[in-house]
């Protein structure tokens, strides 16, 4: 049996809209991956670096390359031209963005002519299948490969206005692509949202061995210990252990039966009708909370002495929020959130650092240093009518009306949010909607340098204090994908 | 409304026994109107002085050491009040050492008085305070087993990473900074089977777990959730409460409405190539993003030379609390992070007293992980925490468990607070390794009136075909010399671990009794061999009793009584091809029945006690058991006096 794409109507708009008579679009799609089923959340169309990163790209990566810089210049008219590093780079930039248990599932491309008919296009599109998961294989913390080996190609002919699904099993060395059933759904799914703040306090110090490291691999060793202890820990959801099999589906409803008070937490029988699902304002997020347990024996009865040359202190609190298909399992929860935790922390670390480069060194009489990475802000989708979010990153200093500007710029690039369709306005309802909350002090900074938001924030937080707390969360984050997408992708 | 007042048992025999006139601390249990009275301390001896100048020197910091190996009872067992030992008349009221106890005494408003005259069973009274007016208070007596029906005991097991910087000062900080972590909420308590999570906010909404609803849900209850699902284990013996296993668990995330104020994201902050003398947390005006925040770091005094020392270690913790079957289960909450925050105090103050002793010899030595025993000597009848060092050895805390014993008024002439005298878990005893004490539920000797006498104490049984070794025929004298070694193991009287066959003929050869090709053969020994490995391996000597035969046995009845009740040790018996184990006997002097307690090293099935016990390996035997035409030698050992 073959996988099942499940697709919604309103994202075709981001294939098609972009669809010229003679020339490919092509991108990521992103969504989750359970079982058999592929449920697609967004279709991200890959941009084209600016011209003057591709020069210098193409220089880095082929400095006879000539021939090959030309072919930039002129629109994509075959999947031949489609460059495997610009796809893979994407994705890990796309990847950042993602919360928890959502993954880059594949690539889709728009165009005249099927590509799995031609042999040519088949390896074109494999090969970058490949080097997408070869870039998530090397850096594990960014949990961008899904569960499934298999990913999806989905082809919309321009001339036929048909889609046609196949899926590749990259696992297996000579597989070929087998056809998917798409399934175009009219109206949303409803997606399950779960929310998490995780806190930070951490010390540790550095000992003088270490001192020849630079401060990024030092973070980097930490990272790996966190990601270990997250792994082992337990989950909670709305403080009740589960059982792994149990679907997620169920949890909020018992509550809501048990409890004959008015505040209802979360609504019952929405799930009977999908287009009648509550509003996000009267629904708080299920809760989860994890557990580690204390029972490291890895270096037994070792007691050490180090002799010391720093430290380091992590703390701050990292708000996490995933999405899941209606059908998942409580272990598929628990896995999105961890997940989340460890790919938001590497994401915004990684930032922070592509940022640093030169003052990474800091200067020698700087013996104390802050680091403040970029800090998480919540994307709504629109085509989800904001019920599924993605995340983006701003770095301190940048204030939400840059941010939303950039946004707005950034759009085509990244995610092609809504283009076309959402006039600046809309967008700037997204972000309103995305920052209104930050936790506490996300807030009051986002607040003092826009009065707008600050109203809505405001007058949210009056209105419902639900609200405030459903809304509530973190942030930092990156400015520098929006900012210089072709810059960091110089770097790479 | 004055407390009933139930006393044990054992601390009304104990109470008896104390010769100075003293004045001590009752430890018990408050539940609902009832106080369980379970243990004391001796705080004080009126005649301490006169005494102390024939024991052995140094004896002005004793209590002090007491507290560098933390001496705690499990946690709800409290200071409920004191007791005073009079020389002559019981005096009314309360002198001024009874007085200072008193004032500390913080879990009752109805601190309880006990008082008793010395050599006076009859004079034991008990009073109550209440509204500052000493009152004659009646007393009931509980039994043993009452106890165990009533309490069940909570073991919570962890290990907490500990990373200071190595000055007292920091170290002592660090401690404390776990300590509040731990009592902030964050921790949660985890019995695996069938998971449930006892977390801080099950205080308001009852205990959860999968098919559990209960705001009303009692330990007990828990405990039968916990073991419902699988047969209950026999019990090693009805002495031993029944045990609740449970673990700690640490939140990091934080509850959505109850985000610190000035929360923000992750930062990182790094401090690089100084020395950092002083650590505190002060308000620290930084510029958070394009807000002016505050934000409460660390504020480090520095100072240019050199680096710091780090030290890194995993506490362990282990902790017992003793609680009422009827309490709720949503309080354990709160009784266990009493539990984890008391035995941590003690943690710190035993590494600090290393780093403090290590210094005073002009050495920077790494204090070892302070590492915690649970003790039940039946003695005392109640269980003692103790928090040993891991690298000091118990030869090196003489004066320690002598001032221990003091306090508990427990003879000075038997270990029982030595390291291999901790209490055994069945927990922790892993399957298939020898059985504990198989005779303990044997049924009745069958001899009608007359004196019982067994073993003291704890042994393993050895038999043939164990450690993967085949000794059918020819070991069974080795594995009752085991079966001995392991006794003096378990009694605290050696570390050695126990020896193999080959050891044990190398050890005979060592001391001359034997050729050297003796080794690796599968020669028998005897009583004498048996003596000799005692004497040579563990410093034992030991009694040899012969008889002509079997029959002859008859004749030492008393003489054996009289050892277990003196010596308590398991005896070893060789004659004609076979070696036994007697644990004990039960001798009627008046009719002359005899049976002894057999354990019988000749078995080879697996450690099954039912069979063990059924198929008569291990029970009473008549004199026929003797074969009348075989010689006898007994192997009686004797317990050294140490402590």
């Amino acid at each position: 049996m073959g996988r099942t794409i499940i697709l919604e109507e309103n994202l075709i708009p981001s294939i098609t809209k972009f669809l010229s008579p003679n020339a490919y679009v092509i991108g990521l799609i992103l969504g989750q991956s359970t079982g058999q089923k592929d449920y697609v959340v967004h279709l991200a169309r890959t941009p084209r670096p600016a011209k003057e990163d591709i020069e210098e790209e193409v220089i880095e990566a082929n400095p006879f390359g000539d021939k090959e810089k030309k072919s930039y210049e002129k629109p994509i008219t075959s999947i031949k031209d489609l460059e495997e590093n610009w796809v893979a780079d994407h994705a890990k930039h796309v990847t950042r963005m993602l919360p928890g248990g959502m993954w880059v599932l594949g690539i889709f491309t728009g165009g005249p002519s099927d590509p799995f008919d031609d042999s040519g296009d088949r390896s074109r599109v494999r090969s970058a299948l490949l080097q997408i998961r070869d870039h998530f294989m090397k850096h594990s913390y960014l949990h961008g490969d899904g569960p499934s080996t298999e990913k999806i190609a989905l082809h919309f002919n321009s001339v036929t206005k048909k889609f046609v699904g196949r899926t590749v099993d990259l696992s297996v060395p000579s597989a070929s692509f087998r056809p998917a059933e798409l399934k175009i759904h009219s109206f949303p799914t409803k997606w399950h949202h779960l929310e998490c703040h995780m806190g930070f306090d951490q010390w540790f110090p550095l000992p003088q061995s270490s001192s020849v490291k630079p401060l990024k691999r030092l973070i980097m060793d930490i990272l790996g210990n966190l990601s270990q202890d997250i792994e082992s820990a337990q989950c909670l959801i709305e403080g009740e252990p589960r059982d792994k099999a149990d679907l997620v589906e169920g949890i909020g409803e018992k509550e809501e039966d048990e409890e004959t008070r008015g505040t209802s937490r979360r609504k019952k029988g929405s799930t009977s009708s999908p287009r009648s699902s509550p509003t996000k304002k009267n629904t708080l997020p299920l809760e989860v909370n994890l557990f580690l347990p204390c029972n490291k024996t890895e270096s037994g009865g070792e007691v050490l002495m180090i002799d010391c040359c720093g430290e380091v202190r992590l703390v701050g609190v990292l708000a996490c929020r995933v999405f899941l298909h209606q059908k998942a399992t409580v272990e598929e929860a628990e896995k999105a959130v961890k997940a989340d935790i460890i790919r938001s922390l590497y994401s915004r670390l990684e930032m922070h650092w592509d940022s640093l480069i030169e003052e990474e060194q800091g200067c020698p009489e700087d013996r104390l240093t802050l680091h403040e990475p970029p800090r998480k802000v919540f994307v709504s989708l629109p085509a989800w009518d904001g019920k599924v979010e993605l995340l983006d990153y701003i770095f301190p200093g940048e204030d939400a009306a840059e941010f939303a500007v950039m946004h707005r710029s950034s759009e085509e690039d990244l995610l092609n949010r809504g283009k076309g369709n959402s006039p600046l306005d809309c967008s700037h309802n997204v972000l309103v909607n995305t920052v209104r909350g930050v936790l506490s002090s996300g807030e009051e900074q986002v607040g003092s340098d826009n009065r707008h938001m600050t109203r809505v924030a405001n007058a949210e937080s009056n209105f419902s204090l639900l609200l405030v707390v459903s809304v509530a969360i973190a942030f930092l984050a990156v400015a520098a994908v929006w900012i210089s997408w072709g810059d960091s992708n110089k770097r790479q | 409304m004055s407390p009933r007042i139930k006393l044990s048992k054992n601390i009304l025999q104990r109470l008896r026994k104390l010769q100075d006139p003293s004045v001590g601390c009752l430890h018990g249990i408050i539940y609902k109107g009832e106080v369980f009275v379970l243990g004391f301390t001796v705080e004080h001896r009126f005649k301490e002085s006169e005494k102390l100048r024939f024991s052995n020197g140094n004896n002005s910091s004793e209590i002090t050491n007491v507290g560098a190996i933390g001496l705690t009872f499990p946690t709800e067992v409290d200071v409920v009040g004191v007791v005073r030992w009079y020389e002559n008349d019981i005096e009314g009221g309360a002198d001024d050492k009874m007085e200072n106890l008193l004032q500390d005494i913080s879990v009752t408003d109805n601190p309880l008085i006990l008082k008793c005259r010395i050599g006076d069973p009859d004079s034991l009274k008990a009073e109550c305070l209440i509204s500052e007016v000493f009152t004659d208070t009646p007393f009931e007596i509980v039994t043993e087993s009452e106890l165990l029906e009533s309490f069940i005991l909570v073991r919570l097991k962890a290990s907490l990473p500990l990373h200071s910087e190595f000055t007292p000062e920091h170290v002592r900080n660090s401690v404390e900074n776990l300590r509040r972590k731990l009592s902030s909420g964050l921790s949660a308590f985890h019995f695996p089977k069938p998971s449930i999570f006892l977390t801080s906010s099950d205080f308001e909404k009852g205990v959860k777990g999968p098919g559990l609803t209960g705001e009303d849900m009692t330990v007990k209850e828990l405990y039968n959730a916990c073991f419902d699902d699988s047969p209950k284990k026999k019990k090693r013996a009805s002495k031993d409460f029944d045990l609740l296993p449970v673990k700690l668990m640490l939140r990091p995330t934080r509850d959505r409405f109850s985000l610190e104020k000035n929360a923000c994201a992750p930062v990182i902050q790094h401090q690089k190539g100084i020395i950092i003398l002083n650590l505190r947390w002060i308000k620290y005006n930084h510029y958070c993003y394009n807000n002016n925040k505050i934000l409460s770091i660390p504020r480090c005094v520095i100072s240019p030379t050199g680096n710091f020392k780090c030290l890194q270690m995993n506490l362990p913790l282990d902790t017992l609390s003793l609680v009422h079957r009827d309490t709720k289960a949503s309080h354990l909450y709160s009784i266990l992070v009493e539990s984890i925050c008391n035995q941590l105090k003690f943690s710190k103050e035993s590494i600090l007293y290393q780093m403090d002793k290590s210094k005073s010899h002009g050495s920077m030595k790494c204090p070892s992980q302070p590492l915690p025993y649970h003790f039940f000597p039946s003695a005392c009848g109640h269980f003692i925490t103790l928090l040993y060092p891991s690298e000091i050895p118990d030869s090196e805390l003489e004066s320690e468990r002598r001032a221990l014993h003091r306090r508990l008024d427990l003879p000075e002439i038997v270990p029982l607070f030595r390291r291999n005298n901790r209490s055994i878990f069945q927990e922790d005893w892993p399957p298939n390794s020898p059985l504990i004490n198989p005779h303990e539920t044997l049924g009745p000797s069958g001899v009608q009136g007359g004196e019982m006498a067994l073993v003291q104490g704890i042994y393993t049984y050895h038999h043939y075909m164990q450690d993967k070794m085949d000794d059918n025929g020819w070991g069974c004298a080795y594995r009752s010399l085991q079966t001995i070694i392991s006794w003096f193991r378990f009694q605290g009287y050696t570390e050695k671990p126990i020896p193999t066959h080959q050891e044990i003929q190398k050890c005979l050869v060592d001391i001359g009794d034997k050729p050297h090709t003796f080794v690796g053969t599968k020669q028998w020994i005897g009583s004498t061999e048996v003596s000799f490995v005692l004497d040579s391996m563990l410093g034992v000597q030991s009694r040899i009793i012969s008889v002509s035969s079997g029959e002859e046995l008859e004749t030492k009845g008393s003489e054996l009584v009289h050892h277990f009740q003196m010596q308590g040790t398991p005896i070893m018996i060789g004659g004609g091809v076979l070696a036994h184990t007697i644990l004990g006997v039960h001798f009627n002097s008046e009719s002359g029945e005899l049976k002894f307690l057999i354990l019988d090293p000749h078995y080879t099935g697996g450690e099954d006690i039912n069979i063990i016990q059924s198929k008569g390996w291990c029970g009473w035997k008549t004199m026929k058991f003797w074969d009348k035409t075989a010689y006898y030698n007994l192997c009686l050992p004797q317990r050294p006096y140490c402590i």
